[in-house]
């Protein structure tokens, strides 16, 4: 099993802790980005043709870069993606903002003690990288979904 | 190529300028805005709360805290359920495109908010 399915199930075993307990809450909702991390660098870096060394090349994302162009292609202005399949940039454009959402729960999740986090907040945020998990591998292989991975780890480019 | 830049894009430099942050949201107009989406959306939603500010990387954000009826939140129907409302939002609102904020989406159900009342979520 791939390390970033690994995670994915972990943080599902997590999320359905009973009793639930507010850090096995916030570990599932770390677990579930990192899970989601971890995978869009495996898809990513799966062009490369020495395979020994993507994982040599996965160090070299960021998550800050990552969160950036997730947000720049959910932007119509940037991104207009105009004569492409609807279903296609929909699907995409729920993946990269599942993505900035994810990295934005994780922030909460392993930082934030201010405010609780609840069973059903946490469990839409599980829920969320799975979906993501379920989804992509339908649309990967699309040229812009191809672009989208591509800007992950090009800063301040378009395609 | 299918991804391009849009006629908005401003390039200088060999790097990409942002748009100007909107430093000042009218919120009367937000308001408003935020009111026609939510009557759009269905009745597994019970309220929605937005708060504008700042996300973890310090970009202006609108935060929507959406508390839904118990029955859309259950381990069946939770993502279906969350991700239409979210996407209904998204597309309405155009966060990005018309009030420069990137928008972040959290749940939680009538229960939880019953049994512990959070400002943030009213």
């Amino acid at each position: 099993m791939a390390y970033h399915d690994e995670l994915m199930a972990h943080a599902l075993t997590l999320i359905h802790f009973s009793p639930p307990s507010e850090m096995y809450l916030r570990r599932a909702v770390s677990a579930a980005y990192y899970a989601v991390f971890h995978l869009f660098i495996f898809e990513s870096t799966q062009h490369w043709d020495n395979a020994a060394l993507r994982t040599v090349l996965g160090r070299g994302y960021d998550h800050g870069l990552m969160r950036a162009t997730s947000n720049r292609v959910l932007d119509s202005r940037e991104f207009p993606y105009k004569n492409e399949d609807p279903k296609v940039v929909a699907a995409l454009k729920d993946i990269a903002q599942g993505f900035s959402q994810l990295q934005q729960d994780r922030h909460f999740a392993d930082y934030n003690l201010t405010q609780s986090l609840d069973p059903g907040n946490a469990l839409s945020q599980v829920k969320l990288a799975e979906k993501i998990f379920l989804t992509l591998p339908l649309i990967k292989h699309e040229q812009i979904v191809q672009e989208y991975f591509t800007l992950l780890l090009v800063k301040n480019r378009a395609v | 190529m299918s991804a391009q830049i849009g006629s908005r894009a401003m390039w200088q430099d060999n790097e990409q300028m942002s748009y100007v942050p909107v430093g000042f949201v009218h919120q009367g107009a937000l308001d408003d805005t935020v009111e026609k989406a939510k009557s759009s959306l269905g009745p597994e939603v019970w309220h929605v709360a937005y708060r504008i500010g700042e996300d973890n990387t310090g970009t202006p954000s609108i935060f929507f805290r959406i508390t839904m009826q118990d029955f859309a939140m259950t381990e069946a129907t939770i993502s279906d359920f969350t991700g239409r409302v979210a996407t209904a939002l998204f597309d309405q609102i155009r966060p990005l495109e018309n009030w420069g904020l990137r928008p972040y989406f959290n749940f939680r159900s009538v229960s939880e908010q019953q049994k512990r009342p959070d400002l943030d979520w009213v």
